[in-house]
């Protein structure tokens, strides 16, 4: 049995995993979907209804019948040979995607840590609020509009609210990277509301904190742990992340249940999960990354997260 | 029909049912880039974006027999790492590009 890595080639996290598969002695093999079809070579033969062949670069293969497990660690897209027009490039690359990403789909008994069609869906935060609700979690109120005038009628009934982007937090313009944190909106914010036609718009309660939460779920191995915000993180703790403490925290039954309940729900094997502890004590629940880091939290607390994540991989679905 | 089935999951997923293929155009359907406009509104979720340094990638390459990073001494990397801010693209399902970038605070 083998485990398949699909990481970028400089990725800290995924090296430590791989490192400790193979002194486990578990037969790895790791690629980028960036070596495709360059440096990563495919050859899959469908008879009697099952998949069969190699998967395998220049130092090391794993047969499809044999793979036990993929970790899809945010590969980079697949490369298109130079010298196609566009045309030819986006025939290249969705037969890429189509071809080598439907044979591992297409695998019986794997595990994947997490399918990308299930982190598709999870991308959808629209959607994990609702699920997450109806798995008993707490999740803030939220208005997600293109009209200002909805915007104003949501703050009239929630008068302390923040803006928040549904996508990643980062982006690149002219060259300079860029982060679009948590910002706890003011009345001036308030005054102008002609962005919120640009696009889709999400404004969302204010939840007071007492401290936050990142639970992050391995397989059936659970590290909740307690993020104090620094003093340049109030509104949201990634601002300051070098004022931040961690440590461990006890999780209430029903919030254990609840994220159990929703992991089941998107199909994701293992997790980053956010919430808000309230003063009052109640977990809220922001998010749940399908492809979280954890490398910073072993370190802060020392978790053993990626002898978790080896261990998920190794075992699979036995 | 073929399915992956994940862990504790009771759910069939087709394979092929991309979110990135049925929902999601890429950004290179959406048109040639052009220069911002003076007088376009703000998206109101872009109006409090905080400059961030990317960080410095250290001189690596993979070793492909250990398939981890390595120095050019050829030292494994990641026991070298410190603390730093990470920044990758973030695709689902190996778009072309990716369909927006994460941050992380990421160690080893």
């Amino acid at each position: 049995m083998s485990v398949l890595v699909l990481a970028r080639d400089f990725d800290p996290t995924a090296d430590a995993v791989v490192e400790r598969l193979t002194a486990a002695g578990v037969k790895v093999l790791r690629a980028d979907l960036a070596d495709f079809p360059q440096r990563l070579h495919l050859d899959a033969r469908l008879r009697d209804g099952r998949w069969s062949g190699l998967v395998s670069t220049e130092h090391h293969s794993v047969t499809l019948d044999g793979l036990r497990s993929i970790w899809y660690r945010n590969p980079s897209a697949y490369s298109v040979p130079s010298g196609l027009d566009a045309a030819a490039r986006n025939f290249v690359f969705r037969e890429a995607k189509l071809g080598l990403g439907g044979v591992l789909a297409a695998l019986p008994g794997v595990l994947w840590a997490n399918s990308p069609n299930r982190c598709a869906d999870a991308l959808y935060k629209p959607y994990q609020w609702s699920i997450a609700a109806n798995c008993g979690l707490t999740v803030p109120d939220t208005v997600i509009t293109n009209s200002g005038g909805v915007v104003r009628e949501f703050v009239a009934d929630h008068p302390d609210v923040v803006s928040k982007p549904l996508g990643g937090a980062g982006m690149t313009s002219n060259g300079q990277a860029y982060l679009s944190y948590t910002h706890r909106l003011t009345t001036s914010d308030l005054v102008d509301l002609d962005g919120v036609g640009m696009t889709a718009t999400t404004v969302q309660e204010w939840v007071p904190k007492s401290y936050e939460v990142r639970v992050t779920v391995i397989g059936d191995e659970w590290f909740p742990v307690r993020i104090d915000a620094g003093d340049g993180g109030r509104e949201d703790w990634r601002a300051d992340p070098e004022g931040a403490a961690y440590s461990f925290v006890d999780m209430p039954k029903t919030v254990y249940k609840g994220l159990a309940d929703l992991m089941r729900r998107l199909g994701l094997t293992y997790t980053g999960a956010d919430f808000i502890v309230r003063p009052d004590g109640e977990w809220v629940f922001l998010e749940a990354n399908s492809g979280p880091q954890f490398g910073w939290l072993e370190t802060a607390t020392g978790a053993d997260m990626t002898g978790a994540m080896a261990r998920l991989l190794a075992k699979g679905l036995t | 029909m073929t399915a992956a089935l994940t862990r504790d999951t009771d759910h069939e997923v087709d394979p092929l049912a991309s979110h990135g293929m049925k929902f999601a155009p890429g950004v290179r359907e959406l048109g040639d880039p052009v220069e911002a406009e003076p007088t376009a509104p703000t998206p109101f979720g872009l109006r409090w974006l905080t400059p961030v340094e990317r960080p410095t990638v250290p001189e690596y390459r993979l070793d492909g027999e250990r398939q981890v990073a390595v120095d050019p001494s050829g030292a494994p990397l990641a026991p070298q790492m410190k603390k730093d801010w990470t920044t990758t693209d973030y695709s689902t399902d190996g778009e072309d590009p990716p369909s927006s970038e994460e941050f992380g605070w990421e160690e080893v």
